[in-house]
């Protein structure tokens, strides 16, 4: 065996952007000095580009004020940082059955304090059930935290119609972008997006360990940060900044993880989102109408290209999906993502838990040929 | 022989860079420097400014919604005679 080929960009992109590594790499090299805190030339620079990555941050999601973009270590400390930094005994929330468990963990935390939940249904493909999202809506309902496209088969949740229910019942909306981001365009204005959470390191190519989210002014009038700490700024007092980004970023940041990801978030500037996703969506339709050429193997989720990303899931009906992935990787250097996924909910939804699935996530360097191999490997295992 | 030295004071560094950056766009003379101890306690950044300057900077403050604490002046109190005695 002698490719590698990766289709695990689901679990995090690899080939990552081009200039991300160089941008880390000059960063530590020549000078990784720490802003907020460093009063000097080298420290402001590294500032600048911070900047710079909150606003190519605000452009992408369009969001109005690049202020209200905020880093963290990732989407996992995003979501907990509303979870565990909003909701208080007494409140409720809507999910849906397609949650990762970055929602349903810090969720059933809160549960033991009093917060409750209730999970809107979704159609045997994965779409949730919009009617479920109003009926579930009672005066405690605090918010409606959603995934924007589901990490177990990829179909993408109707977020401006749900935004539509929350503008109309006075409800914040969360949305968990770690499938999306980079591939599908999120408007937060017109999805009216009260905090919209991502990663660096997954669609948007960039390293892992850098994320955040951005938040509304409603919203951020209301919440507490999560975790508090240094800021490099009120130093004088023990209470935390009420100004942003300060209040929701304390202790020294990811540095080369925010250059990493400015150079990422660059590449994809350069080349179009839309572009972006035409390549990933044509290798997944690819992959798609391939498989339907095959018995004993199920699509889990949509069964075309329409209402999801280039994240398929198969279920090997008739082998252990574990053994297939192995195989795939062992005999072909294929590398995909099997069982759960961190999203037991998604599977028992879904139909394949305890199960799993293998997950086969294209990122736009994968070309047919690798696609090709693959399917000849899978015809082996059937 | 003292001079004034003017200084915009911010909450944070984030305010500072938005409003250095938005000045170096309009050729506006700044320099971003440690906050003097006798302005604030607190360990941030201001920029050094032109006393001529003021009126348009308080402008694109304004235009940018970019947070001040407040614009000040103070002498500057090192001698860089100190220590000569010929």
């Amino acid at each position: 065996m002698e490719k590698q080929i990766y289709f695990d960009n689901g679990s995090t992109s690899w080939p990552k952007a081009p200039g991300v590594a160089q941008a880390m790499s000059e960063l530590l090299m020549k000078g990784a000095f720490n802003i907020n805190r460093g009063n000097y030339e080298g420290a402001y620079e590294v500032e600048g580009i911070v900047l710079d990555t909150r606003e190519q941050l605000a452009r992408l999601f369009h969001a109005r004020d690049s202020r209200r973009v905020l880093f963290s270590p990732g989407i996992t400390y995003s979501l907990n940082t509303f979870i565990k930094g909003f909701l208080k005994p007494g409140d409720h929330v809507i999910v849906t059955g397609i949650e990762h468990n970055a929602v349903m963990r810090p969720l059933r935390q809160m549960e033991r304090l009093g917060v409750t939940y209730d999970v809107a249904r979704t159609d045997t493909e994965g779409t949730v059930l919009l009617e479920d999202i109003e009926a579930f809506v009672r005066p405690c309902t605090k918010a409606v935290i959603v995934s924007h496209a589901s990490n177990v088969c990829g179909t993408v949740t109707p977020i401006k119609e749900i935004g539509e229910i929350c503008r109309r019942r006075h409800i914040f909306f969360v949305v968990d972008t770690a499938q999306s981001a980079g591939t599908l365009d999120v408007d937060m204005e017109k999805c009216g997006i009260d905090f919209l959470t991502f990663t660096g390191h997954k669609g948007l190519l960039g390293p892992q360990g850098i994320g955040g989210f951005l938040i509304s002014e409603a919203l951020d009038s209301v919440m507490e940060p999560f975790v508090a700490g240094g800021t490099g700024s009120q130093s004088d007092s023990f209470d935390m900044p009420e100004k942003l980004p300060d209040k929701y970023e304390s202790g020294t940041m990811n540095l080369p993880g925010i250059i990493g990801l400015h150079a990422a978030l660059s590449y994809i500037e350069e080349t179009g989102l839309e572009e972006i996703h035409r390549k990933k969506m044509e290798l997944a339709g690819y992959f798609i109408e391939k498989i339907k050429e095959l018995k004993d193997i199920r699509i889990v989720g949509r069964q075309g290209t329409e209402g999801r990303t280039a994240v398929v899931s198969l279920d090997f009906e008739k082998a252990d999906n574990a053994v297939a992935a192995f195989t795939l990787e062992s005999e072909y250097g294929v590398m995909t993502r099997v069982g759960l996924h961190c999203a037991p909910l998604a599977h028992k939804t879904l139909h394949t838990y305890p199960q799993g699935t293998v997950r086969f996530a294209f990122s736009a360097s994968n070309t047919k040929e690798e696609i090709d191999i693959c399917i000849e490997g899978i015809k082996r295992l059937i | 022989m003292q001079k004034t030295q003017h200084y915009v004071l911010f909450p944070n560094h984030d305010n500072a860079m938005r409003l250095y950056r938005e000045l170096k766009k309009m050729g506006v003379r700044a320099v971003i420097a440690p906050t003097p101890r006798v302005l604030s306690t607190c360990c941030g950044v201001s920029l050094l400014i032109e006393e001529e300057d003021i009126e348009r900077i308080q402008q694109c403050i304004k235009e940018h919604g970019i947070e001040v604490l407040k614009i000040e002046a103070i002498e500057r109190d090192i001698n860089p005679m100190r220590d000569k005695y010929c």
